[in-house]
């Protein structure tokens, strides 16, 4: 056995100390980049694993009276994509497919990219060539689609598709979409709010963002680590409003009715207040907006909200989201018209400068003022009448009057303390305060305009806020929107209490406002609000629009229910009628009146009836009778009667037997041998009673006159405002038509200038 | 041992005769390799069960290669306790010879990777890689041939010559069949020791190292794949992205560990930031998991491993197991030390696998039959030490 020579192991030994020395090179190695440098380099890796990740807080949910949602957050999906990565699997991809070619091995991969941009076209509907741009560019993430929803991602998610992920968001839901649309306003893509409440009470809804930082692999797929500073989200407060949900409703149902029917060009509002604790039952605008897509542009509506500039050209989308955003009833002001007369009246009473018992008023028609001639809106003038004949009757001369007597000092104290000179300090942004007269501008002739409410602007809020006060004993309240606070769970922190700003009048004053403004409805030119069943006072109002002598109009009627003891007030304002009938009393009466009544009906207030029908005849049955014998027994009964046809024996009639009609009504007989002949319906609208009874009577039809108000009565000055069977239709001869009938006053023609 | 008294040294005879074959060998190597191995298979397993994670199969590579570790476990057992390493000399010339056919078939008919064929395909086992056989073939030959010539001849131009073509043959096939450059490089460094340790003359040795490494060097450079990674390397502000990706990413993970490392299993870097991080790229998630303490542990075992591979060769009474054990050792260090050095960016990448560590099942199965024969060696030292 050949030994190594001690040459070899001293060599050996060398080569294993070089060994040595380089293996304390790689411990200094590790000292340096582990001890001295790691600090350095665990942050650089740190930075490039993690991603800061927010975590949205939920935002808060809003609530009606009754807890009803009216607005709530829900979870989705951003779908993103990372370009980069699809790219380098194209890459990839082509490899694999050239190296097949080349083997001659069949190659039946699906396409990458196709097959992403195939999968989100179908999925999510975007466009096809923003998906192929966006997937061509060097970034490592791109937004595909905003707040998709969960089950829309994991239809995705189960595609597998490479370089496609998701990050979650929240999403706002209104789940009665153009419900109090502009009461709730909405929030923009980033949860922020934009409009209304969801703007107002941002930092209450929106609740405080929370942090994690998640590990994720060059993919951007998460690893199973979390680091450990996670910050938990705060999620926001709900609020609860004072709107009561169904009592929107109403008032929605019935703006909106009036907004079409009288062909309403410039919007239309309408407010339902708690006169007793000031508190927002109901707040609605027309036209109104879907909260669900807010920014969605409909051609026809915006034409028709907007019309065309003085050049032709159409406005922007811009300019018609501002004005459609709008909440006209906190925002705009205008001049309230007769229904300021209630304040007018209030104020005269609790002065003493009205004595509601004894004063008398001459109305010739026109009032002197100064050098001007103004003008009663009934030109042959009201005559002599007691104050609530005035107020009934709307008369402006009789207001000149109590406004004089007031002068003016107490109108202006008055005025400010019904809070028309000071916001109401109202939840709602954009709130304005009105426009008055200034000391040295308020003289003879701008005190007599006041008087009847022209001259000067407020608020629609501003307006139901004062005339609570005039009927709930003299309080007034802090308009309220808000109720309650919630947790982020629903449960109730805090309650919002109401807030009396100061008494203005009497309790007396008030009842005696109450019974005259009830009078107003049942006597006077308030009659279409009046149901039957249900104590309603209110106030009509029609003013003329800036610049005067444009023939524009604010049509508005504010009421109150029940008279005795109101829990309710509604006011509702037309800004612009474009039909035939522009009044107040004709327009918004009606509207508030059914407001105000199925409300009270909702609100567990049973209607009580009193029957005043004496007047009807119940028609007797002639059908099988000789004509002779029928038209003798139907004239009997005080009505009169028509035969059609040669017949002897009567087969038909018309109104059938045990029906009603008014004393004189008339009866068509139909004999055998006749033939129907068919009657088309006129339009009774704007005729007044006289007029109506001649159409009707030319046509051969029955006409039932209905007067509103309390007595049913239909004086010569009232016009039709509505009828039972639609203009055009077809009926027989004979046919009972009901027409409903009410003061279309044109309260105002102010020309000061003349 | 002469200065030991009598009794002590019947005692220890005793005590060698009695005890079971295992203890006969050197207890330290043994121990400080299985430590190693279970430390390997450990960090395999965390490596590839992140990297295995999106395919749901994360437990197929290391149940895989815990089985290649079990059945090389045995053959080490087995070579160690109960072989007469002796036996390698009589069949050297023609395990040398067979390794270097079947390397030029696989050059040509084995399994394609990467556009290089270097593997063939077997059945049960998956796949085996020749190159991996040939550097101890070539080490056991090199070590015949060197017991068998006189001790002057080493520096003859003659014996030169045989001596390098024993080296050229696998490192030509590797670098120009298989385009296996570190391969090549294993085989033609480990030669290369063992000549300057066995005493060639330097004057000899230069010139032919000289033209050598600049032939190997233009076919790499005409190959081309290699150059990108050693200009990355040049370039270390290069975009992360890109060449130099690997590189920064290990060195991110190195240093995420700082003293005592993320815990074990706990690597973010294996996500998919350091690509193929199971191969070269182990020991830099060793850095990250067991941070510097558990670092300098393997580096610290390694070096026990190469100290006592390096006692046995001095040891050993007869040339063939010298150089054989010498050899071995030589092996083991080079792919430690220049695994290491490329994952701590001291030189460019090369593909260097990490003994013990890395994912193969080839170099699990050498490497622990290298260790096999060591301990057989050193069970001889042993027993020679004890006549």
């Amino acid at each position: 056995m050949a030994k190594i020579t001690v040459a070899e192991k001293r060599r050996m030994f060398v080569l294993f100390c070089i060994f040595l020395a380089l293996m304390v090179v790689v411990v200094g190695a590790l000292v340096y980049y582990q001890l001295i440098k790691g600090a350095e380099y665990k942050e650089k890796a740190i930075e490039q694993q993690t991603r800061d990740q927010l975590v949205e807080a939920k935002r808060g949910e809003i609530y009606d009276r009754n807890m009803k949602v009216l607005a709530q957050s829900a979870s989705c999906e951003d779908v993103m994509v990372n370009p980069r990565q699809i790219q380098a699997a194209k890459r990839k991809q082509e490899a694999r497919r050239a190296e097949a070619l080349i083997e001659g091995t069949p190659f039946n991969e699906e396409d990458v990219v196709e097959k992403i941009v195939t999968t989100l076209v179908d999925v999510l509907g975007v466009d096809e060539a923003f998906v192929r741009k966006e997937i061509s560019l060097d970034y490592a993430s791109r937004r595909i689609k905003k707040k998709v929803e969960p089950s829309v991602a994991n239809r995705l998610r189960e595609a597998d598709l490479t370089g496609v992920f998701f990050v979650e968001t929240t999403k706002r839901y209104y789940p009665y979409s153009s419900f109090a649309s502009h009461v709730i306003g909405f929030t923009g893509d980033d949860g922020n709010g934009l409009e209304g409440l969801e703007k107002m009470l941002d930092s209450t809804l929106s609740g405080t963002a929370g942090r994690i930082q998640v590990v994720q692999d060059v993919n951007n797929n998460l690893t199973p680590y979390e680091y450990e500073n996670y910050i938990p989200p705060e999620d926001g407060n709900g609020v609860v409003l004072t709107i009561d949900e169904v009592i929107q409703h109403y008032t929605q149902k019935y703006l909106e009715e009036a907004h079409n029917l009288y062909d309403i060009r410039n919007g239309a509002a309408a407010i339902v207040m708690d006169p007793n604790t000031g508190e927002i039952l109901a707040m609605a605008v027309e036209p109104d907006f879907d909260l669900n897509a807010p920014r969605a542009i409909d051609v026809d509506k915006k034409l028709e909200v907007m019309g065309l500039k003085d050049d032709g050209t159409e406005y922007t989308d811009g300019e018609y989201l501002n004005k459609l955003w709008r909440n006209k009833a906190v925002v705009d002001s205008y001049e309230p018209g007769s229904t300021f007369k209630s304040i007018v009246a209030a104020a005269g009473i609790e002065t003493g400068v009205v004595n509601p018992a004894t004063d008398c008023f001459v109305c010739t028609g026109a009032r002197k003022v100064a050098v001007h001639t103004i003008h009663c809106h009934k030109r042959a003038g009201h005559g002599e009448e007691t104050f609530t004949q005035a107020l009934e009757n709307s008369c402006n001369p009789a207001f000149m009057e109590i406004g004089a007597r007031l002068g003016y000092r107490n109108f202006r104290a008055y005025y400010e303390a019904f809070g028309f000179t000071s916001k109401t300090d109202f939840v709602l942004p954009g709130e304005s305060k009105g426009i008055f007269f200034s000391e040295s501008n308020f003289n003879e002739a701008e005190l007599a305009t006041s008087s009847f409410g022209q001259g000067f602007q407020i608020t629609p809020l501003q307006m139901i806020t004062a005339f609570s006060a005039v009927v709930n004993g003299g309080k007034l309240l802090k308009p309220q929107l808000i109720k309650a606070y919630t947790d982020s769970e629903g449960n109730v922190i805090e309650n919002v209490d109401s807030v009396i700003v100061r008494d203005v009048i009497s309790e007396n004053t008030s009842r005696i406002m109450r019974a005259a403004l009830e009078s107003v409805v049942a006597n006077g030119t308030g009659n279409a609000a009046y149901v039957e069943g249900y104590r309603i006072g209110g106030k009509t109002g029609t003013s003329e629009k800036q610049p005067r002598g444009s023939g524009k109009k604010i049509a508005s009627f504010i009421g109150f229910a029940p008279a005795d003891d109101p829990q309710l007030v509604c006011l509702m304002l037309l800004d612009e009628p474009g039909g035939a009938l522009t009044g107040g009393g004709a327009i918004a009466a009606p509207a508030v009146g059914k407001i105000l009544s199925e409300s009270l009906e909702y609100m567990g207030y049973e209607p009580v009836y009193t029957d005043n029908s004496e007047d009807e005849i119940e028609v007797p049955g002639a059908v099988g009778m000789t004509t002779w014998d029928a038209k003798k027994l139907i004239e009997k009964s005080g009505l009169s009667v028509t035969i059609q046809g040669d017949g002897v024996i009567v087969t038909n009639q018309l109104p059938k037997g045990t029906s009603r009609l008014n004393k004189g009504g008339l009866v068509i007989l139909y004999t055998e041998a006749e033939e129907e002949v068919k009657v088309t319906i006129p339009s009774f609208i704007g005729l007044n009673k006289n007029q109506a009874e001649a159409k009707a009577k030319e046509l051969n039809l029955n006409i039932e006159i209905k007067g509103g108000g309390m007595h049913d009565e239909v004086e010569d000055d009232m016009v039709a405002i509505s009828q039972s069977t639609p203009e055009g239709t077809q009926v027989m001869p004979g046919s009972v038509i009901t027409v409903e009938f009410a003061y279309n006053t044109e309260e105002v023609y102010v020309n000061l200038s003349n | 041992m002469a200065k030991k008294s009598g009794n002590e040294n019947v005692v220890q005879m005793k005590k060698m005769r009695k005890s079971p074959a295992i203890f006969n060998v050197d207890f330290i190597l043994l121990f400080s390799v299985l430590v190693l191995l279970v430390i390997g298979l450990t960090m395999l397993f965390s490596t590839t069960s992140a990297a295995n994670m999106a395919s749901g199969n994360v437990y197929a590579p290391i149940i895989k290669q815990s089985i290649v570790a079990l059945v090389g476990l045995c053959i080490m057992l087995i070579t160690a306790t109960m072989i007469d390493y002796r036996i390698f000399k009589k069949y050297s010339g023609i395990a040398y010879i067979a390794i270097a056919v079947l390397m030029i078939l696989v050059a040509f008919v084995g399994m394609d990777s990467h556009g290089a064929r270097r593997q063939i395909a077997v059945p049960f086992i998956g796949s085996l890689q020749p190159s991996e056989f040939s550097k101890y073939i070539m080490i056991i030959t090199l070590a015949m041939r060197l017991s068998v010539i006189k001790k002057g001849d080493i520096k003859t131009w003659k014996e030169l010559f045989y001596q390098l073509a024993i080296i050229g043959i696998p490192v030509a096939i590797c670098l120009l069949l298989q385009r296996h450059a570190s391969a090549a490089l294993v085989h033609l460094f480990v030669g290369g020791v063992i000549l300057i340790a066995a005493g060639a003359d330097w004057s000899k040795l230069i010139p032919v190292g000289v033209i050598g490494g600049g032939a190997i060097l233009a076919v790499i450079m005409a190959t081309g794949f290699r150059v990108d990674r050693i200009m990355g390397f040049l370039d270390k502000s290069a975009d992360v992205q890109g060449n130099n990706w690997q590189a920064t990413q290990a060195i991110y993970a190195v240093g995420s560990g700082g003293l005592f490392g993320l815990g074990l299993g706990n690597s973010r870097q294996k996500y998919s930031y350091l690509p193929e991080a199971e191969n070269d790229y182990i020991f830099a998630i060793v850095g990250e998991e067991l941070g510097f303490i558990g670092s300098l542990i393997v580096v610290i075992l390694f070096c026990i491993v190469i100290w006592r591979g390096i006692s046995i060769a001095i040891n050993c009474k007869d040339t063939f197991g010298t150089y054989t054990a010498f050899g071995i050792t030589v092996l083991i260090g080079f792919q430690v030390l220049i695994n290491m050095w490329v994952v701590l960016r001291l030189m460019p990448s090369t593909g260097m696998q990490l003994p013990l560590f890395s994912l193969g099942g080839s170099s699990m199965l050498v490497t622990l039959s290298g260790f096999g024969i060591l301990l057989a060696i050193s069970r001889d030292n042993l027993k020679n030490k004890g006549k």
